[in-house]
């Protein structure tokens, strides 16, 4: 009898330990470091650091390898388009978009959700700001169907055409503008440090969605002109108005963080073109130095040319005062002669007893420093700047250039627009490269040296090709955004083939004018398949003959590369 | 080493096993010492005890790495000797410190114009001697158990376990950069405990002479637990070369917590009836309550029942009178069986979770995001698997010859797996029970004793097992599923109607198919025509191809021992026939021209066509051209040698060259296209991977007493074995290596880089005291 009642005892003990254990067991899969209910701001400044940060893999891929040769901004070994091309469409939907869709589902569930309104605002702006990129590349993507696999479990969402991505974006940055305009809205509250753009400054926000308008206006502006104007014209006649000064820009500085780090000569080294290396000499651009490094024609080299009775190749003026700037062609099979000495030093000496050969490499690379701060061990500090003061100011200048001002308040002419935002370009770049501690253009704040340009015949309006010359300001101001720059080559075709003023150097490689979506599986095939097709698109087809020939909408009217009007 | 003792009441036995090893690769070994100690104690005639611990202390250092950096070689031994170098490379000159270190310090960078050592791939060498990678872990065990009789037909076991390890991992890496700036170093703590307690009745009673019944009833709780913490420098190492969490350039970083942690409680029962020797029925049950499968509120599916039946009949016990005597034994055995299964902890809880800090603007915010970016099925449920088997075992002729064959079908339903969705939907994968997977495949040996005389016997056993899987279901809308296994861009996927393995891609080139069934360009590739080197080779298809199928037809094994007085002879074969392997360093040594397999046409002496180019701007004269097999695609458009375009469209190669439209493409051109990550096409580098190894030559050599004894020693044994000694047949091309799987996840079938083939020697000496 003993040993049953033992037994009985052992088998009631374990029931009762199994019972109070299994309520545990709710609390033993919970993973302490996780939350249910997040503080927004936290998710807002997850989305924005990744949109800033992202972008590694573009440069080298993307901006280095093809769009800035396709500019012809810079020149570099020819490699074919990789599959690792168009990172900005993965990254919207994967990083930038959840986060911002659920900060606004998170703000309807508060009771207090009436003084999250401008916070909410905010996220729509920053949807259209890298919206406008992926569709830049891809034509249509699905958009407003998208990010409902959560908690709507729609995995299929359809693909919005070009032309409605610009309707709803325009849309939601008026409502964004009404809204963070309003200083009526009682109490609101704000992301304060969170917001890594602007943190908290809602007329900051405000300048940047007029701006991000005017981009879509300028996008527009091939197949409806007078939308383009329309949308200029809501801009200007707005109370806030676009990015006007250096402090509205979309900056963003990190010294722990450097998209290339030493990896900025990767598969090949890049150089200045013949074309910009040449006007930047000619107009005394105090970008010279910051975009591009100087060649080996430093110090006492023309003693050594003299000792040994040498005389530099024929492209180089020896009397030249930035002689140590040089650039090589746009495409090396137009010119294998100078093309030759990217890769191959100039030889000055023979090694004959006493005497000894010194090498000198000819052609400018790119300022490495200036977009690597921290290249090779150096110690500068990274700075982008998204969104410049400049952009806005050369976009308003080319629009009221075009007389889209009429009968508005421009607040000045396109001179004035003009000037303001080469002023900006400049300052704005030097203070870059101060940060970055590599060359500077000037030193000082440069009111001095950015008068003697804007006032030289190559920079000052002379009125025969005003247009063309805001257009250049454009192309060099975007020396640090491949992306727009791109864009804007394609949609105007300038620099021209045959300008007197700024020629675009001959360029034999076929272009592609945009990416290519890949098969996204048996979920969304069919949505995929409709809008290829819709575009008039070949569904799978990757190849560049293909990619320069089948546009997107909104490119469908604007001109060949290099056959601006 | 081991010693043993005990009287009638105790016993105990205390061992010690140490083991050091260097691997064969430069740099890498480890020590490994182990202690183990058993005591068992009778109190009284009803109560014993069983008591263990152990403790086991290892030190590894740089086990070789096969991973990678980047599409070259970095630190992965595979990549570097298949397809990176050429054969003429010299590593023992390029091993050397000064020939894989820069004058400036560092390893040697290509892009300053001023470097002096313009030598290969010094990434490689400069991590293999100039990196540490350590690894010390200590493993603590104990074990208790009581044995309790509480009659003469019935005991009870109560058992309390605990096992820990405790590891330590440090990684030293010396920097890379001028003046040796770079570098990381850091350390890195883990803890995996867990502790099991277990109660188990057990029964054994015979009912009456002819049934006999035992079984057990009982219950286990399990605890595991992983915590870990982990510290790094960031930015480089502030004073080059020295290892030490604050010589970080910038604040170091510093992660820590629980990795998982996971629950079980279980309640299990047995019941074994015998008939009369020759009919045998066991039932078992078994049900767990996992907390991997509860919800964060208490709820959740997360109870599941092992129920199995099994029974056996001895027909030749049955029989015995009628079968003929050439039959010795015969058994016939069925059983069903349901098992069920977990997932991991935390998967089914998600939540938001910190993702680092952003530093921008002089200012650090702490960043957020979902922690899973999946999203989960509601109410999941336990996998449950359902399994069948039959089989038949057999021996004759006074068990000189023995036969069981075996037939199984499993069912895998509701298996907790992610599936993928379009990136657009804002989430990767969404995390389901799905469908149905079956496991079906039969398994025959075969063992004899062919010889046996008084000092000589040999015996032998044959084997052969055939498995086939299908995919009968997957998830409603859902006929296939990424298992997620990449090489290169080939993936393994599980499609329904299809095994379980299927090898897709989307850079397969597309067959030309003319409307007429006999056009002789059936079959051949579609080409693409590059203008800037006037070549073609095969267009990627970019639409999904099968490949292949990753699965074995079957495997066999033939295992033989010879036994002749004191000597003892063990050789073993074993065979896989079947099943696709993806070779990317095939794929890659074609593209660089490495392989045998680019040699024809590279020049004259290997048979390139020899002509002189009348382009424009060309004018050479080459010997390295070759005819690719294949069709342009509708609408090439090529440029004519002499001036002018053609449209080559439909054409073969061949055909457009016969009319002087095209030239011949140079050979290293071709290969070089046919390979690269842009261009390259996955036509040319699966195979079929069959093979069969001489697995294991085993000798050994008892010594008769009469000289063991003269050492005063109880017995004295010697042996040598050797494995993996050759391959009688291998499949791959160019001896690659069969066994050089990039994963042991069953969904990999290939290779990014391999170690080559290692065969082992292992003499043993063994001695009683």
């Amino acid at each position: 009898m003993k040993s049953v009642s033992k037994y009985i005892a052992v088998m009631g003990f374990a029931a009762f330990a199994f019972t109070s254990c299994e309520k545990q067991f709710g609390e033993t899969n919970t993973d302490p470091t996780i939350v249910t209910k997040p503080d927004i701001k936290y998710l807002l400044s997850y989305s924005q650091e990744r949109l800033m940060t992202y972008n590694g893999g573009e440069w080298i891929w993307e901006g280095m390898e093809q769009l800035f040769r396709f500019t012809q901004h810079v020149t570099a070994s020819p490699y074919e388009v990789t599959g690792n091309v168009n990172g900005r469409y993965g990254v919207y939907y994967s990083q930038i978009l959840p986060n911002l869709f659920e900060i606004r589902r998170q703000i309807s569930t508060l009771p207090d959700k009436d003084q999250y309104q401008k916070m909410q605002e905010v996220t729509y702006i920053i949807q259209a700001l890298h919206g406008i990129k992926v569709t830049d590349m891809n034509g249509s993507i699905p958009y407003r169907d998208a990010i409902q696999g959560r908690y709507e479990t729609n995995y299929s969402p359809a693909y919005d055409t070009q032309e409605s991505l610009f309707d709803t974006w325009l849309a939601e940055l008026d409502q964004a503008i009404g809204v963070l305009s309003n200083t009526s809205l009682s109490n609101q509250l704000t992301y304060g440090n969170s917001d890594i753009f602007y943190g908290g400054d809602w007329t900051k926000w405000v300048r940047l969605a007029n701006t991000l308008k005017l981009r879509i206006a300028a996008r527009l502006n091939n197949q409806n002109a007078a939308k383009a104007q329309e949308i200029f014209k809501q801009v200007m006649q707005n109370a806030i108005g676009p990015i006007d000064n250096d402090d509205a820009q979309l900056k963003y500085t990190n010294a722990n963080f450097s998209p290339f780090g030493n990896d900025i000569n990767y598969r090949s080294a890049r150089y200045g073109s013949t074309s910009i290396i040449n006007f930047l000499k000619a107009a005394n651009d105090p970008r010279l130095p910051v975009y591009f490094e100087s060649n080996d024609l430093t110090g006492s080299y023309e003693d050594t040319l003299a000792k040994y009775s040498t005389t530099l190749p024929a492209f180089i003026n020896p009397a030249d005062p930035w002689i140590k700037f040089q650039g090589a062609p746009a495409d090396w099979t137009t010119n294998p002669g100078v093309a030759g000495y990217i890769s191959n030093a100039f030889a000055v000496g023979n090694t004959n007893p006493g005497n000894t050969v010194s090498r000198y490499f000819l052609i400018s690379p790119i300022n490495r420093h200036f977009f690597s701060p921290r290249y090779n061990g150096a110690t500068g500090n990274y700075t982008d700047v998204l969104v410049t003061n400049a952009e806005s100011c050369l976009l308003v200048a080319e629009f009221i250039e075009k007389g889209y001002g009429n009968g508005i308040d421009t607040k000045g002419t396109a001179e004035d627009w003009y000037k303001k935002g080469v002023t900006s370009s400049i300052k704005t770049m030097n203070a870059i490269a101060v940060a970055a501690q590599s060359a500077i253009g000037f030193s000082g704040n440069g009111d001095a040296e950015i008068n003697d340009y804007l006032n030289g015949p190559e920079v000052a309006f002379n009125g025969t090709n005003d247009l063309e010359r805001i257009y250049i300001q454009q192309y060099l101001n975007f020396y640090r955004n491949a992306s727009e720059a791109f864009v804007l080559v394609r949609r105007t075709g300038y620099p021209r083939n045959s300008s007197t003023y700024y020629a675009r150097e001959p360029f034999n490689e076929q272009i592609p004018r945009r990416w290519w979506l890949t098969d996204p599986g048996e979920v969304n095939r069919e949505n995929w398949n409709a809008a290829m097709t819709e575009q008039g698109f070949t569904p799978n087809a990757q190849d560049i003959p293909t990619l320069s020939t089948q546009r997107i909408w909104y490119d469908k009217n604007a001109p060949e590369f290099g056959q601006g009007q | 080493m081991a010693i043993d003792g005990g009287t009638e009441k105790s016993t105990f036995r205390l061992s010690y096993n140490r083991n050091e090893a260097e691997g064969v690769v430069s740099n890498n070994k480890f020590t490994k010492n182990a202690f183990d100690l058993r005591v068992t104690h009778k109190f009284t005639k009803f109560l014993e005890v069983d008591m263990s611990a152990a403790y086991t202390d290892f030190n590894g250092k740089n086990p070789p790495r096969l991973g990678g950096l980047d599409a070259f070689a970095s630190y992965n031994f595979g990549k570097l000797y298949s397809w990176m170098m050429p054969r003429n490379y010299d590593t023992k000159y390029w091993s050397q410190r000064e020939h894989y270190t820069s004058q400036f310090g560092g390893v040697p960078n290509p892009g300053n114009s001023a470097e002096t050592n313009l030598a290969p791939e010094t990434r490689f060498w400069f991590s293999l001697y100039e990196n540490n990678y350590l690894q010390k872990e200590q493993l603590l065990r104990g074990r208790v158990a009581f044995t309790v009789t509480l009659t003469d037909w019935a005991k009870l076991i109560l058992e309390g376990n605990i096992n820990n390890i405790y590891t330590r991992s440090e990684s030293k890496e010396l920097g890379q950069g001028q003046n040796f700036t770079g570098g990381l170093y850091s350390l890195g703590f883990q803890t995996k405990e867990s502790n099991m307690q277990k109660w188990m009745l057990m029964m054994n009673k015979d009912i009456n002479p002819d049934l006999t019944l035992s079984g057990y009833i009982g219950g286990e709780a399990q605890r595991y637990k992983t915590t870990y913490e982990n510290s790094s420098t960031s930015g480089g190492l502030s004073y080059p070369g020295n290892y030490y969490i604050a010589n970080s350039v910038n604040q170091p970083t510093t992660n820590a917590g629980i990795r998982n942690r996971r629950s079980f409680n279980s309640l299990y029962a047995s019941a074994d009836v015998g008939y009369k020797d020759m009919l045998y029925l066991q039932a078992t049950w078994r049900g767990d309550w996992s907390s991997t499968l509860t919800y964060s509120n208490g709820t959740g599916n997360n109870f599941y029942t092992y129920p199995a039946v099994s029974l056996s009949w001895i027909f030749s016990e049955t029989f015995k009178n009628s079968l003929p005597s050439w039959i010795s034994y015969g058994k016939l055995r069925g059983n069903l069986a349901a098992l069920g299964g977990d997932t991991d902890p935390f998967r089914i809880n998600p939540g938001f979770a910190f993702n680092g800090y952003s530093t921008a603007n002089g200012q650090t915010v702490p960043l957020s995001t979902y922690s899973s970016g999946s999203v989960l099925q509601p109410n999941l449920k336990p996998q449950r698997k359902i399994s069948k088997e039959v089989g038949l075992e057999m021996r004759f002729l006074e068990n000189r010859l023995g036969l069981d064959v075996s037939l199984y079908q499993d069912n895998t339903k509701n298996q907790l797996l992610d599936i993928g969705t379009p990136t657009e939907s804002g989430v990767s994968t969404i995390f389901i029970n799905a469908g149905n997977i079956r496991n079906r495949g039969i398994e025959i040996s075969l063992d004899a004793t062919p010889v046996r005389t008084k000092s000589f016997s040999w015996n032998t056993a044959l084997n052969y097992a055939v498995n086939r899987n299908m995919i009968v279901e997957l998830y409603p809308g859902r006929t296939e599923f990424n298992l997620g296994a990449n090489i290169g861009e080939i993936s393994t996927w599980a499609v329904v109607g299809k095994s379980y393995g299927t090898l897709r891609t989307t850079i397969h080139s597309t067959a030309f198919e003319g409307t007429d069934k006999n056009d002789p360009r059936n079959g051949l590739p579609i080409l693409q025509w590059r203008g800037d080197s006037r070549t073609a080779f095969p267009n990627r298809s970019n639409v999904w191809q099968d490949v292949g199928d990753i699965n074995a037809k079957f495997r066999a094994g033939w295992d033989n021992t010879f036994n002749y007085k004191n000597f003892s002879l063990n050789v073993l074969l074993d065979a896989k026939i079947g099943g696709d392997f993806v070779s990317l360093s095939y794929r890659y040594g074609t593209h660089t021209g490495v392989l045998p397999n680019s040699l024809p046409g590279r020049d004259a002496q290997n048979g390139g066509i020899q002509w002189t180019s009348q382009y424009a701007n060309d004018g050479g004269t080459y010997d390295d051209g070759i005819i690719p097999a294949g069709v342009f695609k509708p609408g090439q458009i090529v440029d004519k040698p002499g001036g002018g375009t053609a449209d080559v469209g439909g054409m073969t190669y061949q055909q457009a060259y016969d009319q002087g439209l095209v030239e011949p493409s140079h050979l290293p051109q071709f290969f070089y296209r046919y390979g690269s990550s842009s261009t390259g096409v996955a036509d040319y580098w699966v195979f079929k991977n069959s093979w069969v190894s001489l697995r294991q030559v085993a000798l050994s050599y008892r010594t008769p007493a009469k000289f063991y004894e003269k050492l005063k020693l109880n017995a004295l044994s010697l042996s040598v074995v050797g494995r993996d000694l050759l391959y009688l047949h291998n499949s791959l091309p160019y001896n690659f290596n069969p066994a050089s799987n990039n994963s042991n996840n069953t969904a990999y079938s290939g290779e990014e880089g391999f170690l080559p083939m290692m065969r082992s020697f292992v003499f043993t000496l063994r001695a009683t005291f």
